[in-house]
């Protein structure tokens, strides 16, 4: 009796975990990012799997490749990927859904020179160069903003990744580099290198949402409970992140950076309200960028492009 | 009349597969057996050439990228053929690090630009000094192994004439090599072209390999396996080009 009573709780206990788990596959466009970090912070704290959800976790290269990924049924939902590339997509005819907000601004990219080079300010960086990582990368727009509303004629330089931008800044090569947290903020605490610009210096970006999470629009229609769950279970996550300290070892550890550093980067580059999944916002302003840079051929207003957004779990 | 169509010429077989493999890609596109948004059907990939012509500064692209090629394929051949001959010469040197040049030949030096970038910064030195890196083995070992199978009769005959030592180089070993070394010289080229768009995709910088990453990251899928059409194409005709200089020098030596 007693072994049939063990034999059933086993049972139990198994079907009401993994075996009723639905698996979902999510793709990150970084790792040892804060903003990208909350769906690997959520499994750790186990959040995911208390909403029934087993997330497999992968990583892309951002932009096309993760849109890519999406259409193909690779993976199920991305995250942080730039909202400029998905109106590109969708414009012509791609089959992807926007289901929430990932960042709001752009308070996490910032600007800066070797502190031996006196740039203190975009105001110094009169005929200076000026990185971004890519020609129509979120960089080179925001750096062309920077200087446009600052009146300052810089020279906007091409230089790539965040790392060998450091070591172009560091060599001399470029006078203000690029860079996302964790990355610097050690050179910043010690002195080494100052910032000179932030995204969110531009008045008109930091109201703008530059960033979302997507899904494909065919499964989106086939399992939206199972979106609307995973949706939840992020919105989870991510109020869990900013309330729990144990998070910031997560980060730490993923950034493989002292605590110390990802407990600055997170509170001086990663304000909450940044990161709110409920509303798109400045859709007007994405809508000029994308024919600037050329994501779209010709300039579209927001009815045109409503259908891209199926927001899963409004603001309550 | 049945053996000619079982067996026909190399070039009509060589059309008849292309368009054989144009048109399954075209129906599995056009079925959804193959998402569009993933490998557009090629009556969406060719117009789309035509597009890049206007929008996106084709020809400009192409002769950044092909002047970066001849570049890099000039120094990489000009210090090739001195290794090369170096290593032909010195017997104890051709001993010593013939092999090393052949397992360079075979690494994928095009993840070194990191390396590049820091040497020579985000601009076209590093693209080319990379493509002649690229460049180098080929034209290193065909050089090498040229001279050294030049027959030792022809060399012979040389001594037979009391030729000075420059004659011997310009009548004997050059004439004899010219076959190997020229397609050192042809590997050499390939390889600075893959190497050249490689390096410009990678660091997003340049013409062609710059276009296509720039294409692929505003989701113009149909213009970016345009793009990668067209360097293929280009890079055919190239090939045939070189081919054909070969051909040509060989007979007039």
């Amino acid at each position: 009796m007693r072994k049939h009573f063990v034999l059933a709780a086993t049972l139990t206990t198994f079907l009401s975990g993994t075996a009723f788990a639905e698996t979902l596959k999510v793709a990150l466009p970084q790792k040892g990012n804060w903003d990208t970090g909350i769906v690997e912070f959520g499994v750790k704290a186990g959040i995911f799997k208390e909403a029934g959800l087993d997330i497999e976790i992968s990583y892309t290269a951002g932009g096309a490749a993760t849109v890519q990924a999406v259409i193909s049924g690779s993976v199920d939902v991305a995250m942080q990927t730039g909202l400029l590339g998905l109106i590109g997509a969708y414009a012509k005819g791609a089959p992807v859904r926007v289901i929430s907000s990932a960042m709001t601004g752009s308070p996490d990219i910032y600007w800066y020179a070797r502190a031996d080079k006196n740039i203190k300010s975009i105001k110094d960086a009169t005929d200076k160069t000026m990185s971004y990582s890519a020609a129509g990368s979120s960089s080179h727009l925001l750096a062309l903003s920077l200087l446009d509303q600052a009146k300052i004629k810089g020279k906007p330089t091409a230089t790539g990744g965040i790392p060998s931008t450091y070591t172009q800044v560091m060599s001399g090569q470029i006078d203000i580099g690029w860079a996302v947290p964790p990355f610097g903020v050690e050179d910043l605490k010690a002195g080494k290198i100052n910032i000179v610009a932030k995204g969110n210096d531009l008045e008109e970006i930091r109201d703008t949402t530059v960033r979302v999470n997507f899904a494909n629009a065919d499964s989106l229609k086939t399992k939206r409970a199972l979106f609307v769950k995973f949706s939840e279970a992020y919105i989870k996550s991510l109020e869990w992140s900013y309330a729990n300290d144990k998070a910031i070892d997560y980060f730490a550890e993923s950034a493989e950076v002292p605590r110390a550093v990802a407990l600055e980067s997170r509170n001086g580059f990663y304000p909450k309200e940044a990161m709110q999944p409920y509303d798109v916002r400045g859709l007007k302003v994405s809508l000029q960028q994308a024919v600037d840079f050329k994501f779209i051929p010709k300039p579209m207003d927001e009815k045109e492009i409503a259908g891209l957004f199926d927001i899963l779990v409004p603001k309550k | 009349m049945i053996t000619s169509i079982l067996r026909p010429p190399p070039i009509i077989a060589r059309m008849a597969f292309f368009a054989v493999l144009l048109g399954a890609w075209e129906w599995a596109s056009r079925m959804g057996m193959v998402s569009r948004f993933i490998a557009p059907p090629p009556s969406e990939v060719v117009p789309a050439i035509g597009l890049l012509y206007h929008d996106n500064e084709l020809v400009t692209r192409f002769l950044r990228t092909f002047g970066q090629v001849f570049a890099a394929s000039g120094i990489g051949a000009a210090l090739g053929m001195i290794i090369g001959w170096w290593l032909h010469h010195n017997k104890n040197a051709g001993r010593a690090f013939t092999d090393w040049f052949a397992a360079i030949a075979a690494a994928p030096l095009v993840l070194l630009f990191p390396l590049f970038l820091v040497l020579f910064g985000r601009n076209a030195s590093t693209i080319i000094a990379m493509g002649a890196v690229a460049v180098l083995p080929p034209i290193i070992l065909k050089t090498k192994e040229g001279l050294d199978h030049v027959p030792p009769v022809l060399i012979n005959v040389g001594r037979t004439f009391n030729l000075t030592r420059w004659q011997h180089i310009r009548l004997i070993m050059m004439p004899a090599s010219l076959p190997t070394i020229f397609t050192g010289l042809r590997l050499g080229l390939v390889f600075a072209l893959i190497n050249v768009v490689g390096v410009e995709y990678l660091i997003g910088f340049g013409g062609m390999g710059l276009m296509i990453a720039e294409l692929g990251d505003r989701f113009e899928v149909a213009g970016m396996y345009a793009a990668i059409l067209f360097v293929v194409l280009c890079s055919a005709c190239f090939f045939w080009f070189t081919a054909r200089l070969e051909t040509w020098l060989l007979q007039t030596r």
